[in-house]
């Protein structure tokens, strides 16, 4: 009754907004949307066809100069190295993703949907704390943490057991990358689990559904979008991460992003980095592009069933 | 509920006024205010633009300059040669006034015209020592360009708990099975590179041609079993403290000092080899129109004061040129005196650079700088 109430309210709104003439609502859509508009463009759109552009481009005696010559291209496609840290990225991410989606997970079914809500609120803080302290921080922590003569080598020597080599590998990237990652995640799925109708969940309950059904038959599928999305944020993240592969991966062996550090420092080669740049940029379209349409196709043909 | 309605509607449309208004003045204001923020620098004879390396503009370097004579200095700090030169040619003639950098990137800026000859005469030149008079990377068609304001070597750190002073005497060191795992490596390639290339016997490491290089490739692949993982300067540090590397190619004083600091049993060593020599130095932009406080600096940065506070500064410690300044720090501060080997005894640092075993660090001369870089990928992609 209330909500009916309220949909006749709100389309009374918007009529008048109507009847007060189009102008207005553009200049509204101007106002609100042109910075954002401005913003992208200047600071998006721009400097990625500026990148592109530039993998065409020569370095010559330390400075670059225009041309258009496919060198670029062919020194890092025919590289082995840029295609064993381009899989080496890809694999790194992708188990960032998938540990922290699954981690995450049960965190975020818990507190959304069986504690309070000041408890709901208190936790996404909580969530939220890790920012507070820059990451680059937080990672030269977990050097100390898991080096070779770290603390927990050290709490696991007393138990008879190690050392163990936790850094300078791609455990010590992934740990970087969950670190950098997990908040995110567990927010975006905590968020998309609260907006989950209640009473589907008491329907299955009374429907006769174990909690385990539950979780795969109501709660997974009425959370999906969340989830799927706050995994494709965490890829993207760590791929592009170049932090935890230095500094805890020990850049051994390096990733994509390390290969773009390197290819500025030796010899100034600004094109060939755009090259891997784009090759990353690409990848993530395609990816993003994916997710979204496995998310929004999805509910639009819900939609148009409906 | 209309009226409410009406009223939100006003105060949202005068916001939106206010909004524009607001942005759009602020906007002017930039527009306007910029340039004359610009062109105050400009014309002020008390302000002076250095590019340098980290850790120079700390008031601990250059305090006493700045009081002495009123100058302000806005420092732009980098951290390797390919940052500095990235900077130096993207941005507008007139940036900088002073610049510091390795010199073999002085030779680079030579080329580019971008550096304006010094007379010797307005310089303490006389206080350093010797060898540092003519330095042959500073001296073009009989024109100095640059002086030296800091220099140290990059041979062998290491643990000398785990290692012994004889172990770490050849770089042979870093392929023993005793360093399995615990070999640390910088994450630029040309340091480590020079080790490698001087391990091998080559009294000019940069300088060899392709079938040398192509064998030092080979050569430098065999070290990977060994290798720890590859860092930047606080990786290298982190790891030298706390256990992650026993030995690391590339390394010197000027990074072992500051780990005795903090109390580490962590050393340097000039293997029998032969380590390469970093050197800072500095040089002033031609047409600078601040020319009179440029030289004040240079003469600062050369004389006792600036020398010993380059020496012994926080960031890292450094060897200098100067004769004066290596004595009153050898009085006053006998402890990191010692830690740079800067000691009266026949066996100081000077005497191991008469000796022959510092190799100056040049860029590689018969190869392009992205080929050895090319190889440093392939040894850490292996």
């Amino acid at each position: 009754m209330a909500k009916t109430k309220l949909d006749r309210a709100g389309g009374g709104a918007l009529e008048t907004g109507r009847a007060s003439g189009s102008a207005s609502r553009r200049a509204f859509i101007g106002v609100f949307g042109g910075p954002l508009v401005f913003w992208q463009g200047l600071f998006f759109v721009a400097p990625l066809i500026f990148m592109f552009v530039m993998t065409f481009w020569a370095v010559r005696n330390y400075q670059l100069s225009a041309d258009f010559t496919l060198a670029n291209w062919q020194a890092i496609l025919a590289a082995d190295y840029a295609w064993d840290a381009y899989l080496r990225s890809a694999l790194g991410a992708g188990l960032a993703a998938g540990i922290a989606t699954v981690v995450a997970f049960p965190c975020a079914y818990y507190l959304g949907l069986k504690t309070t809500p000041r408890v709901r609120i208190l936790g996404a803080c909580l969530i939220m704390a890790p920012f507070f302290t820059s990451f680059l921080v937080r990672t030269y922590t977990w050097r100390t943490m898991l080096g070779d003569e770290g603390v927990l080598n050290a709490m696991l020597g007393w138990l008879g057991l190690g050392p163990f080599q936790m850094i300078n590998n791609l455990f010590g990237s992934v740990v970087g990358y969950l670190t950098l990652v997990m908040p995110l995640v567990l927010l975006l799925q905590l968020f998309s689990i609260s907006g989950i109708d209640r009473r589907l969940i008491e329907a299955a309950h009374n429907l006769g559904c174990n909690p385990f059904q539950t979780v795969f038959r109501v709660i997974i599928p009425g959370a999906r979008n969340g989830i799927v999305l706050a995994a494709t944020f965490a890829f993207v993240l760590s791929f592009g991460d170049l932090i935890s592969p230095q500094v805890l991966g020990g850049s051994n062996p390096p990733t994509l992003s390390i290969l773009i550090v390197d290819q500025v420092r030796g010899g100034l080669q600004w094109p060939r980095a755009s090259v891997i740049a784009v090759m990353m940029v690409v990848t993530l379209g395609v990816l993003v592009s994916l997710a979204m349409a496995f998310v929004y196709g999805g509910s639009t043909k819900r939609a148009k069933r409906a | 509920m209309t009226k409410s309605m009406k009223k939100s509607k006003l105060s949202s449309k005068r916001t939106r006024r206010s909004f524009l208004k607001n942005g759009i003045a602020g906007a002017g204001v930039l527009a306007l205010g910029a340039p004359t923020i610009i062109r105050k620098v400009e014309a002020n004879d008390k302000v002076l633009n250095w590019l340098t390396y980290s850790g120079h503009s700390a008031d601990e370097v250059i305090g006493p300059f700045k009081d002495a004579t009123g100058i302000t200095v806005n420092a732009k700090e980098y951290a390797d040669g390919e940052k500095m030169l990235a900077l130096i040619h993207g941005s507008p003639p007139g940036t900088f006034d002073v610049v510091t950098s390795d010199a073999p990137y002085v030779e680079l800026l030579v080329q580019s015209g971008l550096l304006q000859p010094m007379n010797p005469d307005d310089y303490p030149l006389d206080s350093f020592f010797e060898e540092f008079w003519n330095w042959e990377q500073h001296w073009f068609d009989g024109q100095l360009m640059a002086l030296m304001t800091s220099w140290g070597y990059n041979g062998l750190a290491y643990n000398s708990e785990k290692l012994s002073a004889e172990d770490v005497s050849s770089y042979d060191i870093m392929w023993s099975p005793e360093v399995k795992g615990k070999l640390g490596m910088r994450d630029w390639y040309l340091p480590v590179m020079g080790c490698v290339s001087a391990s091998m016997g080559h009294k000019d490491p940069y300088n060899i041609d392709d079938a040398q290089f192509q064998a030092l490739k080979e050569h430098m692949f065999t070290l990977k079993p060994n290798v720890a993982g590859f860092w930047n300067f606080a990786g290298v540090f982190d790891s030298l403290a706390n256990g992650g590397a026993y030995v690391i190619p590339g390394c010197g004083d000027w990074i072992t000092g500051l780990l005795q600091r903090a109390n580490h049993r962590i050393e340097s060593a000039v293997p029998k080899e032969g380590a390469i020599m970093w050197t800072e130095s500095v040089s002033i932009i031609k047409d600078t129109p601040r020319l009179d406080a440029a030289k004040e600096l240079v003469r600062y940065l050369t004389g006792v004061e600036g020398q010993t506070r380059l020496m012994t500064k926080s960031s890292y410690m450094a060897n200098g040129p100067s004769e004066a300044a290596w004595k009153h720090l050898v009085e006053t501060n006998p402890e990191e005196a010692k830690m740079l080997h800067m000691t009266s005894e026949a066996d100081n640092i000077m005497a191991v650079l008469r000796s022959g075993r510092i190799i100056p660090r040049r860029l590689p001369k018969n190869q392009s700088m992205e080929s050895w870089q090319e190889a440093y990928t392939q040894f850490q992609n292996l």
